[in-house]
């Protein structure tokens, strides 16, 4: 028998409050008995009754708590004592946040307050709002998730570094989406658990890639966002490596999937060797990029499109991942061929009308190797410039309607599809227009019903010869339904493909000999 | 791990947009919203000057240690003359910051007169307005005597005192002492400046039978009485212990009341101490308020503090005192309460802000602990979300949260303790304060009770005054 007493001076706490952190300590398997109470003359005689009354408990006073605890060693005693003291002040919720989870925090460091055990800051705030914040943040140990754009490169890499120096995870800015611990933060598609782990300079990119790893029947351990920029030269992939470094350190992930637009040369280097360094296998694929860089390395594997490197990931995890199917199916073809017949001669030209930044991207890599000249507001090769007028499309156009030009003072258009509805229908409205092509993102975070939109934005462009193509990005498990969304898409007219990649292939091949 | 503490699971912090936080917590993850506004209303000067300052932070913790561990005892009742350090014969102490006679409002001035006759400097009120007026009078803030006073705050030399001293180790500041009069209960009293015959027979009555009483009582206990605990109990049943006291009043007469019985043997004189207990509410708020003093003031001087360790008006103006800026007020004019009213009586007649009573709020209950009160919530709007709102919007603006005064409403949270004026300045937040309401006119008494936000101006003078000391 080992009896510790603790006594807290002028340390008022409520008897019933004392009663649940007595009896939490007795339940322990190496504790024979323990009491957490105010020392009032009853009190003490009810302690010498159970014979937990030490010697050190009796000159205690009505004002004075008493902690006691009998263990089976002094060592385990003293413990319990911390742990019981540490519950007289500790919150007391385990799941939520409390009494004031309803009420909003007044600062980050009042939500520290409300649940210390906070390990990671969501930013959605002005741009130069960000990094005296999340510096805050960084020196209180918490992780940072930072969706905001407009932040300068140097505080990115500014916040990078000081992460970096902390064992902390700086994503973003411009970090659209992670999944992580089981969580989707920011727009995220609902997945089933499973051994595939991504990390990806590209919001909408690991959401494409995700949906294709569930679709074929594969799972995610988590997904780590780092912002596009940080893949470039100046930043040098200091998030994107971190995150492929604690991938390959993480039990739960078999297999790494490393998505991004295509990195700067430097970077891109830094990237690869990183991968090839993890014993685990990795799937390499940077939209637009190619595909030889990545296969010179070793245990490095490559995809040609977002949806074909999460299958890939499936398959390397040792789960039986379907067969490639056919990007554009006999049914597809068999409805270009039908639309081509009969379409007008003026109209000839591609529009894409994009929420989602990767996915336009991916967009120009697919349909540029077999239709030239595309023009965007964000241009896949940067040496061509950005077209002339984002507002209006000639030619063959693809825009993203997420980029900062669109969304400044307003919600995205994953959020709110209003502006892209708009643009269909601008778009539909245009004689030139042969192809409207548009991307529907399910998951956390995005509109409850966006395909019933874009699909009211097609009645109501009321346009018979434009070709409507459209990719649904989402899982089963999504709120908005998967089939339900592809089933109202193909109502209102579309042809509904299963990848963005099948989109892509179905528009170039409708395009193809028009002379557009 | 090259990133530690992560993968296992994410507890969120969502500093903007809400429905991120709505997403989180729709996946049962947890998740606190925190709403962020630019830090000093985005002013890149400000920013630079709070980023100036963060030496503060060890400091705050050193100065909140203090406070944390200290015991406010009520170890004896003394008279002001022979116990106020300082007290001269013809002084009057009133509430807040220094003021002159020209400059104070109706109440405090009441006070002053009925203070004077009191002590039988005049025989009537215009003789002693008179003689107030003459200079010959020196009137000092009961905090530059480590005293505190509700309302008017007035103390002259004859008046009985509590004794509170701070039972902390001698290494955390403990050791000192606060004092503060009896209180005399609500309507026509003296604090609220009315001086009528009424009023002057109770205050005789409370310096010739009330104090020996209870001074006996309190030296019949084993060792006074801890006002902490009765505080940190009175929180657990309701009072906020500003503008509630029902509970503490309750508590502490209950604890005296056998050393009472066994001190004194006149039964007449017990049954009136315990009637005039039964009959006050308020009683303990002249024990609380020693008690938050004697806790502050611990914090006073320490080098680089941004915590503020007094707020107080006097009527006229209101004014505050910030541990790293030595005894130094910070003061702008006192804003009107708003309030709910007796009958007969309404806003217009209300007296600016007035009162040593914030000390309260500065040591984090009052309007700080809201939550506590459930009761009272009619002062921030009439609901209890109303009050939960009001504390934890002060959790924007203190340094910690008290180990001692907890809330059972908010899972037994700590109260917000430790005003940090960099906090303020940087959240745009200011400390609410209940407080009872003065008529402006001298003689009248309390005509309600209500809550106000403390003005902008001394926050902003002090802040200036800390940046320019830590720069230099």
């Amino acid at each position: 028998m080992a009896l510790a007493v603790r006594v807290l001076s002028g340390a008022y706490h409520d008897s019933v409050k004392l009663m649940r952190i007595s009896a939490a300590a007795s339940e322990k398997v190496h504790v024979r008995g323990a009491a957490a109470l105010m020392g009032t003359p009853m009190n003490l005689e009810q302690l010498a009754a159970s014979g937990l009354l030490a010697e050190e408990a009796k000159g205690a006073g009505p004002n004075d708590l008493v902690l006691v605890v009998d263990a089976d060693a002094p060592e385990t005693a003293q413990e319990e004592l911390t742990v019981m003291e540490a519950a007289l002040t500790a919150p007391r919720s385990g799941g939520g946040a409390g009494a004031l989870a309803d009420i909003s925090a007044p600062t980050l460091d009042a939500a520290l307050g409300e649940d210390p055990a906070i390990n990671l800051a969501l930013f959605s705030i002005p741009g130069p709002s960000v990094r005296r914040e999340a510096e805050r943040a960084l020196s209180k140990g918490l992780h940072c998730l930072i969706f905001s754009d407009n932040v300068s490169i140097e505080d990115e890499v500014a916040l990078k570094r000081m992460g970096r120096e902390r064992g902390l995870l700086v994503m973003g800015p411009d970090c659209g989406t992670a999944h992580i611990g089981g969580v989707g933060l920011g727009f995220c598609n609902v997945v089933r658990p499973g051994g595939i782990g991504v990390a990806g300079a590209a919001g909408t990119g690991i959401q494409e890639a995700m949906a294709a790893v569930d679709a074929s029947g594969g799972g995610i351990s988590c997904a780590l966002g780092t912002g596009g920029r940080d893949v470039s030269d100046e930043v040098g992939g200091l998030a994107m490596i971190q995150a492929i470094e604690t991938l390959s350190e993480d039990a739960a992930t078999e297999v790494l999937l490393v998505l991004g637009k295509p990195p700067e040369p430097a970077a891109m280097e830094k990237v690869l060797e990183a991968a090839a360094k993890c014993a685990k296998p990795a799937v390499i694929h940077f939209v637009g990029g190619l595909s030889e860089d990545v296969r010179k390395h070793p245990g490095l594997h490559a995809a040609d499109s977002l949806a074909e490197a999460g299958r890939l990931a499936v398959s390397l995890c040792g789960e039986q991942a379907d067969a490639t199917p056919p990007e554009v199916d006999t049914d597809a073809r068999e409805r270009i061929a039908e639309w081509s017949r009969e379409k007008d001669r003026g109209r000839r030209f591609l529009r894409g009308v994009y929420t989602g930044g990767t996915l336009c991207a991916e967009a120009q890599a697919i349909i540029g190797k077999t239709l030239g000249g595309i023009r965007s507001n964000a241009p896949l090769d940067k040496s061509q410039g950005a077209m002339t007028d984002p507002m209006g499309s000639e030619g063959h156009a693809v825009v993203d309607l997420g980029d900062d030009l669109f969304t400044r003072g307003k919600p995205h258009p994953m959020i709110d599809p209003a502006p892209r509805s708009a643009r269909i229908v601008q778009e539909a409205r245009d004689p030139e227009t042969a192809v409207v092509l548009f991307d529907v993102v399910l998951g956390l975070g995005a509109h409850d019903d966006p395909a019933g939109e874009a699909a009211k934005a097609i009645e109501e462009a009321s346009s018979p010869g434009v070709l409507f193509i459209a990719s649904v990005t989402g899982t089963g498990g999504d709120p908005q339904g998967l089939n339900v969304q592809r089933a109202r898409l193909a109502e209102a007219g579309a042809l509904v493909a299963d990848t963005h990649a099948g989109a892509c292939l179905a528009a170039a091949a409708a395009l193809e000999g028009l002379g557009g | 791990m090259s990133v530690k503490n992560l993968l296992d699971g994410v507890r969120v912090a969502n500093v903007g947009v809400a429905l991120f936080a709505e997403s989180i917590a729709a996946q049962n993850a947890p998740v606190v919203q925190v709403d962020w506004r630019p830090p000093a209303g985005g002013d890149p000067k400000m920013i630079e000057r709070l980023d100036s300052l963060t030496a503060c932070d060890a400091a705050n913790d050193a100065a909140i240690e203090r406070l944390q561990a200290a015991r406010p005892v009520w170890v004896d009742i003394g008279v002001a003359i022979e116990d106020i350090p300082g007290m001269g014969e013809r002084t009057l102490l009133h509430a807040g910051p220094p003021i002159a006679w020209e400059r104070m409002s109706g109440p405090l001035k009441g006070a002053m007169i009925g203070a004077a006759l009191l002590e039988g400097w005049a025989q009537d009120a215009e003789a002693a307005e008179e003689l107030c007026a003459s200079g010959e009078i020196a009137f000092e803030p009961c905090h530059h005597h480590s005293a505190v006073g509700p309302m008017a705050g007035v103390v002259s030399p004859s008046m009985p005192v509590s004794i509170i001293e701070n039972r902390a180790p001698a290494e955390l500041g403990g050791g000192g002492r606060a004092y503060c009069t009896l209180n005399e209960g609500l309507g026509k009293v003296l604090r609220y400046g009315a001086y009528s015959e009424d009023v002057l027979t109770r205050l005789k009555w409370m310096a010739d039978e009330l104090a020996p009483a209870l001074r006996a009582a309190l030296q019949a206990t084993p060792e006074g009485l801890d006002i902490k605990n009765v505080i940190a109990r009175a929180l657990q049943m309701g009072d906020e212990a500003h503008n509630r006291n029902v509970a503490a009043t309750s508590t502490v007469a209950r604890a005296l009341m056998p050393y009472l019985a066994e001190a004194v043997n006149d039964t007449k004189v017990v049954s009136r101490v315990a009637e005039f207990l039964a009959g006050n509410d308020h009683f303990f708020l002249n024990l609380a308020m020693p008690a938050a003093k004697a806790s502050l003031d611990t914090m006073a001087g320490v080098e680089g503090c941004s915590i503020v360790y007094a707020m107080s008006r006097n009527g006229t103006d209101f004014g505050i005192r910030v541990a790293g800026l030595g005894d130094a007020w910070f003061t702008a004019p006192a804003k009107h309460p708003v309030g709910l009213f007796f009958p007969g009586y309404s806003q217009e007649d209300a007296n600016p802000d007035i009162g040593d009573s914030a000390i309260m709020e500065t040591l984090g209950v009052g309007g700080f602990a809201m939550a506590a009160a459930p009761a009272i919530v009619e002062f921030v709007g009439g609901s209890t979300a109303e009050a939960f709102q009001a504390t934890n919007e002060m959790y924007g603006i203190t340094w910690a949260r008290s180990r001692d005064y907890t809330l059972p409403a908010l899972d037994f949270a700590g109260v917000p303790t430790g005003v940090d004026i960099r906090k303020v300045i940087e959240t745009g937040i200011y400390p609410v304060i209940n407080t009872g309401i003065a008529h402006r006119e001298p003689g009248v008494g309390q005509i309600g009770a209500g809550v106000l936000r403390a003005p902008e101006a001394p926050f902003q003078k002090a802040f200036k005054a800390l940046v320019e000391k830590m720069g230099g």
